[in-house]
């Protein structure tokens, strides 16, 4: 059977290419097998397709151009997916402009129902680390998501939705409402008793 | 990541570290030791940023549309292929400022000749006038945000807030030595990191000035033709940031 593009792994048409056959098969088939993930990503993350045909350009001329720098230790498709979040992320920041919520909203939100100040608990830095714990501790994966998308990653609720593929009512919004809630029942049942790593035993 | 028995806690002993991208890439291929899996498994239970990135990979990866979102899927797979192979300067707007500002004399150049010279002119000044409020009211209609150029190339900050990153930006002649910054008042400290073009952490440091030094291990990462970016986040006395992290690309052009 005659080696086609077709028959071979991200991987291995790479290394083709590499090899030194620039007759480019190699390079535009292992391109065009990644169209469809990157327009699905960019398509889901906008929610309009003229934006996303935009960005998953971008995400595609800039694994093209740098494509020396894959050095294989992982495989391609993970290389690539880095590279689209990376640029994505950032790109969908940039439209948003100002965060709807920062980390350090989350912090106060979730610190109010403890009887120390919470501007005072954030400013001493120990409220950051229990809220990593707290978010581990409490919530369930999907609304561990959320949160760390749109608290860590500043990403806005309707591309959370859109992204994870939320079917309820009120998308990543609902999730983002439960997930507050357990997190301030759990930090007001811990009476404000947050230590940093280590202290407190 | 170390190779201890994970911890009987919900929460990971300080020592375990997030998955790197190539652990990343092992776990969700299944490769690796099963003694290394459970372990991976069991962070990856108690770390909400290693499962967000788990789940996304798997998503990315998959590609897998709902029945909506065939028919858009297909129209922007359709305009990736409509533009490949990309040129080696490609125009993106936030990577090459010399191919930018090359384009854009281009488009200049050809409307120009256009309307230089015969009866042809008028007709095509009409045109592109009623082209160019077609344009305006199909832009102001439009759901999504435009692009935004930065008319005069000099510097992409991809995201900074109030930070100004200086230098190295765009498309440079020399690997640069150091890394500089337009200083805030309030700022007590500042974090700097050199990252690659997929995000991860090449290098990071810390300075109370204006201006770092690239090491050389650093400066010999940077080849012609390679996009690089750096990142800048300020702090006040207290260690409490007080901007959002900015970011700015460059390239060392290639000789």
């Amino acid at each position: 059977m005659p080696i086609t593009g077709e028959n071979l792994t991200d991987e291995e048409l790479l290394l083709r290419h590499r090899s030194g056959d620039n007759s480019g098969e190699w390079l535009n088939e292992l391109f065009r097998r990644q169209f469809p993930r990157v327009a699905l990503w960019c398509l889901r993350l906008t929610g309009d397709r003229d934006a996303a045909a935009e960005m998953a350009q971008e995400v595609i001329v800039r694994a093209y151009q740098n494509l020396d720098s894959f050095r294989m230790e992982c495989r391609f498709s993970t290389w690539l997916y880095s590279i689209a979040r990376h640029q994505t992320f950032n790109r969908i920041r940039r439209m948003r402009g100002r965060p709807e919520s920062s980390l350090d909203d989350l912090v106060v939100e979730v610190t109010r129902s403890t009887e120390e100040d919470p501007l005072e608990q954030t400013e001493k830095g120990l409220v950051s680390v229990a809220l990593d714990e707290l978010i581990a501790s409490e919530l369930d994966a999907l609304e561990q998501k959320v949160v760390r998308l749109h608290y860590y990653e500043e990403l806005p609720l309707p591309a959370i939705t859109r992204l994870l593929q939320l079917e309820n009512q009120s998308g990543a919004k609902a999730f983002l409402v439960s997930a507050k809630r357990k997190l301030q029942r759990a930090a007001s049942r811990k009476d404000a008793r947050i230590y940093p790593p280590g202290a407190g035993d | 990541m170390n190779s201890q028995p994970p911890n009987s806690n919900s929460v990971p002993p300080p020592e375990f570290t997030c998955l790197s991208l190539q652990e990343l890439d092992r776990y969700v291929n299944a490769q690796g030791s099963s003694e290394w899996r459970q372990h991976a498994a069991a962070h990856i239970e108690a770390c909400a940023s290693c499962l967000a990135e788990v789940d996304l990979l798997r998503e990315f990866e998959s590609a897998e549309a709902e029945s909506h979102e065939g028919k858009d899927l297909d129209w922007v797979v359709a305009r990736l292929e409509q533009r490949w192979p990309p040129k080696d300067s490609p125009v993106s707007v936030v990577s090459d400022a010399g191919s930018e500002l090359a384009s854009e004399a281009n488009a200049v150049a050809w409307w120009k000749r256009l309307f230089t010279g015969g009866p042809i002119a008028p007709a095509f000044l009409l045109a592109a006038v009623v082209l160019f409020v077609a344009a305006g009211i199909s832009v102001m209609m439009r759901s999504s945000p435009e692009l935004v150029v930065d008319p005069d190339g000099a510097s992409h900050v991809l995201r900074s807030g109030s930070l100004n990153l200086i230098s190295p930006a765009g498309q440079i002649a020399e690997v640069p030595a150091e890394l500089r910054w337009e200083p805030l008042a309030s700022a007590a400290r500042y974090r700097v990191a050199l990252l690659a073009v997929d995000g991860s952490e090449l290098w990071s440091a810390e300075t109370a000035d204006d201006t770092i030094a690239l090491p050389d291990a650093q400066r010999a990462l940077i080849l012609p033709g390679r996009t690089m970016i750096w990142s800048l986040r300020a702090f006040d006395a207290r260690g409490k940031a007080i901007s959002p992290p900015g970011e700015q690309e460059f390239r060392l052009r290639r000789p």
